[in-house]
């Protein structure tokens, strides 16, 4: 079975960890026990496929840039979440999205960009039309989601692996993520 | 038919639903346009077993169809939905199997619509229902709009659909849809998840179309266990009419399985379209009886209290006589019961002649110490000492005639050992409520009464003169400590002033020091910036509010109070508003991050200052002069100092937010900026050597560094340097690479595959489990850990707090408990340049603006075309 490593990267607050457990877990009221092997890992088919996902979320260590770095080296594909209450966290996203192709060394990296906390629908200060906006020009798939009202949650993550099924399709000698540069050194 | 008797298979597929919608209406005639005008040919007459049926389609050809209609919409994304969508339209009596015996499937089996139907009885040809081209212009336009309707009305179409199939027919895909279902159905939700799982392959769905259709009588054999998923039923009892209503979630039926006993009421239907969701009593004994016996509620005015779990044998700590586990509970209910069972209300003197057995209890069970670690998160310390107060039999003199004396006794005994473990256990977090003063002086008081009057409580009177002399030692150290300063340098860590509280640098050397962190009530002095860079120095306490700050600030700087923020401003630019509740924010900065006030209009406005960007104002030293294993034993002195300085309690007050405790968190902050701190030094001096063979020495300099690190269990900063030299703006520097040596890549590359994350970080987490203390674990996980813990589970479920969730977070606080549980002691290397290293390591330089060290790191080895 193909394995992905996902990446979910976004400010403080955005409720990243929130969408990564409801993925994973599927539900809000259960026991969720983070320091297990297999708690962010979910088998999922897509395209027909059964696939593998890992979740690497930055959740609870955003202070820590180099964690955030060792993600990123180790992803294929990544998860970019503001929340659609808090401008300063949209306006974030510009300097990840541009430490992710510095660490991935390539313009082409699957990407989501997701504005979280939809159903703060009275709260919301991030229009739907500036979410679009700017994964047109960041080139990639935008969602609006809600962990808490389960909405889009899981596009997210399928999405994502069909667009790294396109950028590096089964069975052609899959680069390891991150390695390009250092296969020249190693 | 009498409906109240469970539906015959065959039956089954009968209309269940009285009155068809009229959006249900619509779209079917909708789609029917389509189909005949579009694809005319799935309509067809068919033969099967001698017998034609007329104008039918084909289950499988439907599904093509809809979802290639549906696809290019986007609307329709998979055969399994398009099948849910049409069995929707079945179910509402649309569409129908050709002889009523089928729900929708996605195969070769005949369906029709029922307008179709009907026409064919009274003839041959398409004397009605061949749609106009006004239906045809109706259906193109809408044919969208009825989609989308259709697919949200699917998914519960294909949950019936699955309920419906008997047991064996159920697929692993099956099972899990339903098991999630489940677990938004309140009457299972006391029920752990795999009999839930369990349950997934055996519960069934019921349907009644009509009001008034009596599921059971009075007086019948139970049979099943109701569950209400649609609808609503009444209780009706003989002689009494209708007792009561339930709703959707509510349950009924179970109390004659469980006790073999006729049924004790008769339910009757209260409306059209009931849904039921239904478990069957040999299944039901099977799962649920047992349980329903391993979970025990109790309940005080009708209310649940406490929720405890039989502990599953495998689980089992063959030590513990322990067979309940708490699950949850009210947070007073929970402290009765670890009273009542985990301390022992026995007079120890004679237990102890017999074997220590007043010990073991405690020992063997984490019931007591977790609920000591994570109380404050649902017990704040006031509450705590109030029902304290309420257990402990105050005022109630004890003579030798007293009825209740062993009792009595025991309760007092019990809220004695349970306060000396408190206050053993928890230490300084204890003393700084005022109110536990005043508790601790009138228990000691009132037990020393009680054991001069009675004799009894000898060993409680000595338990307590030992929390009473830990209560003085904090009081003595805090009043030495009055006037204690800390500066808060442009970089570096906080510096302690005067005062000198057993100093820091001697902590790690195997002297026996009492701790000496940052208290709330310690001054701290540091800069407080406005846009023009102009500032004024600041002295408050840690615990000081940001909001108390900001007018002191406000007033020093001659700005007007109005609409003003306290911000960090971060070296990249980045601001983080201070929240006017928040406090201990001196040691909350980032690396080179400052603290700026300014209007909240005119936060765009403020600018870093030049020193921000420019490496902090560290000791600039050639790194070869030194010996790489005194440097890595003095920043492992350091960091153990500065690990030992944080307490539990930080953990919980940071993930659930120091603002909802109004505690400072400075000494873990200080913690985890120092891993900061050493990874962006490692690759701030890289970055700053020009010299390429020096740069090469420099990177294998770090990565012994790294080893003895990883030699002296310092996790958090052995992750550091290999975080640090993992950096971007190093791995693009390929001539660096392309000199260091084969056996050096491969270091770093074994290096790397410890740090990798892959399977929740499984290499560190195994490493760590094999490691004993003392140990400086990689601090970042614990955060994450803990913020999973708390982000993933609810703290409270039901009113009542969830305690699984406490003894998750005591697990992962534990961990920290651990690797500190004993002192540092590993021997000096042979000392060549103490001082000197011991004074660099505390003030390292570094660059924390990754946009600064990539500019570096292209000035070094230009990309290359």
């Amino acid at each position: 079975m193909r394995e992905y490593k996902i990446v979910v990267l976004g400010s403080g607050g955005v409720g990243k960890s929130a969408l990564t457990v409801q993925f994973v877990q599927g539900i809000f009221v259960e026991k969720y026990d983070p320091t297990i092997e297999d708690s962010y890992r979910k088998q999922v088919e897509v395209e027909g496929q059964q696939c593998m996902l890992e979740i690497l979320d930055t959740a609870g260590t955003e202070q820590f840039t180099a964690m955030r770095d060792l993600y990123m080296k180790n992803g294929q594909g990544f998860v970019l979440v503001y929340s659609i209450t808090a401008q300063s966290t949209f306006n974030d996203l510009q300097d990840l999205r541009e430490q992710i192709l510095r660490v991935k060394d390539t313009d082409n990296v699957p990407m989501v960009l997701v504005g979280n906390k939809c159903d703060l629908e009275d709260e919301r200060v991030v229009g739907k039309d500036q979410g679009s906006n700017l994964a047109h020009t960041f080139g990639c798939t935008f969602l609006e989601t809600s962990a808490k009202a389960k909405i889009n949650v899981n596009d997210i993550f399928y999405d994502l692996v069909q667009q790294i099924n396109k950028v590096s399709p089964v069975g052609k000698t899959k680069p390891k993520p991150g390695s390009s540069r250092k296969c020249t050194l190693l | 038919m009498d409906a109240g008797v469970p539906q015959d298979d065959k039956l089954s597929m009968r209309r269940e639903i009285k009155n068809t919608s009229p959006d249900m209406t619509r779209a079917g005639r909708i789609l029917r346009t389509l189909i005949l005008t579009r694809s005319p040919g799935l309509v067809r007459d068919r033969r099967q077993q001698a017998r034609t049926f007329r104008r039918c389609l084909v289950g499988a050809e439907m599904v093509d169809w809809l979802l290639a209609i549906g696809s290019a919409s986007g609307i329709v994304k998979s055969r399994h939905q398009a099948t849910g969508m049409w069995q929707a339209l079945l179910e509402e009596g649309i569409i129908q199997h050709v002889t009523l015996e089928h729900p929708f499937r996605d195969k070769y089996i005949f369906y029709r619509f029922t307008i179709d139907a009907e026409s064919e009885l009274q003839s041959r040809s398409w004397s009605r229902g061949l749609p106009s081209p006004d239906d045809e212009r109706e259906a193109d336009l809408k044919c969208p709009e009825v989609l989308a309707y259709l697919a949200q009305r699917a998914p519960d179409a294909i949950m019936r659909l699955i309920l419906r199939k008997p047991s064996y027919e159920r697929t692993t895909d099956d099972l899990e849809m339903i098991y999630e279902e489940l677990l938004h159905i309140k009457a299972l939700a006391h029920l752990s998840n795999s009999v839930k799982r369990e349950l997934a392959g055996v519960i069934v769905f019921e349907a009644h179309p009509t009001n008034g259709t009596i599921l059971f009588h009075q007086g019948d054999e139970g049979k099943s266990w109701y569950i209400i998923l649609k609808g609503s039923v009444n209780v009706v009892i003989r002689g009494k009419g209708a007792v009561t209503s339930l709703f959707e979630g509510d349950d009924f039926g179970k109390l004659a399985l469980v006790n073999d006993a006729p049924r004790a009421a008769t339910i009757v239907c209260r409306e059209d379209n009931c849904h039921f969701l239904r478990v069957d009593k040999d299944d039901f004994n099977r799962i649920l009886r047992d349980v329903e016996a391993n979970t025990v509620r109790l309940k005080e005015h009708g209310q649940d209290v406490l929720v405890l779990e039989k502990i599953s044998a495998n689980n089992a700590n063959p030590y513990s006589h322990f067979k309940y586990t708490v699950m949850a509970g009210s947070p007073a209910k929970m402290l009765e019961h670890l009273l009542e069972t985990r301390l022992d209300g026995r007079d120890r003197s004679s237990v102890d002649t017999t074997g220590r057995r007043a010990s073991a209890a405690g020992d063997t069970d984490s019931f007591l110490e977790e609920f000591l670690m994570t109380h404050i998160i649902f017990m704040p310390i006031h509450q705590l000492l109030t029902e304290l107060t309420k257990q402990y039999p105050f005022h109630t003199k004890i003579d030798s005639t007293c009825q209740d004396r062993e009792f009595l006794l025991a309760c007092k005994r019990r809220v004695v050992q349970f306060v000396h473990r408190w206050v053993t256990t928890i230490g300084d977090p204890v003393f700084e409520e005022q109110c536990t003063h005043t508790f601790l002086d009138e228990l000691f008081k009132e037990i020393q009464e009680e054991s001069s009057t009675s004799g009894a409580l000898r060993d409680e009177v000595n338990l307590m003169l030992q929390v009473m002399d830990m209560k003085r030692t904090y009081v003595d150290e805090i009043t030495a400590a009055a006037g204690q300063k800390w500066k808060l340098p442009p970089s570096g860590q906080p510096v302690c002033l005067f005062g000198n509280p057993s100093g820091n640098e001697e902590a790690g050397e195997g002297t026996r020091e009492r701790r000496c962190g940052m208290r709330p009530s310690d001054d701290i002095i540091f800069r407080v910036y406005c846009a023009d860079h102009t500032y004024c120095t600041l002295r408050f306490p840690l615990n000081t509010t940001a909001e108390g700050l900001k007018h002191v600030a406000a007033d020093k700087l001659g700005l007007k109070h109005d609409d003003l923020v306290l911000v960090e401003l971060k070296s990249s630019g980045e601001k983080i508003v201070f929240h006017d509740t928040d406090v201990s924010i001196p040691t909350s900065l980032s690396l080179n991050g400052r603290i700026f006030i300014s209007l909240k209009d005119h936060l765009d406005a403020l600018t870093c200052l030049p020193e921000q960007e420019r490496p902090t104002e560290g000791l600039v030293t050639d790194l070869e002069m030194f010996s790489t294993r005194e440097l890595a034993y003095h920043m492992t002195v350091l960091d153990w100092s500065l690990f030992k300085c944080v307490h539990e309690y930080e953990l919980i007050y940071r993930v659930f937010g120091r603002h909802h405790f109004r505690k400072i968190t400075s000494n873990l902050d200080v913690f985890l900026r120092r891993f900061n701190e050493i990874q962006f030094w490692v690759a701030t001096e890289i970055l700053m050597t020009s010299n390429l063979s020096k740069r090469v020495a420099l990177f294998r300099k770090f990565l012994k560094l790294a080893a003895y690190c990883k030699e002296y269990q310092n996790l958090n900063a052995f992750f550091a340097i290999v975080m640090g030299l993992g950096n971007v703006a190093l791995t693009r520097l390929t001539q660096t690479w392309e000199r260091l040596p084969s056996k050096s890549r491969k270091v770093f590359a074994e290096f790397e595959s410890f740090i990798d994350p892959t399977r929740n970080h499984r290499a560190y987490r195994m490493a760590l489990n094999k490691m004993s203390p003392p140990v400086l674990p990689f601090m970042p996980l614990i955060l994450k850990d803990m913020t999973f813990t708390h982000e993933g589970n609810k703290t409270f479920t039901d009113g009542l707090v969830s305690f699984e969730k406490m003894h998750m977070l005591a697990q992962t606080i534990r961990i920290m408990r651990h690797a500190r549980s004993r002192p540092l002691n590993v021997p000096p290397p042979t000392p060549r340049n103490e001082q000197e290293v011991k004074a660099y390591i505390r003030c390292l330089r570094c660059i924390d603006n990754q946009r600064v060290l990539n500019q570096l790191s292209q000035k070094l080895e230009p990309k290359r075309v």
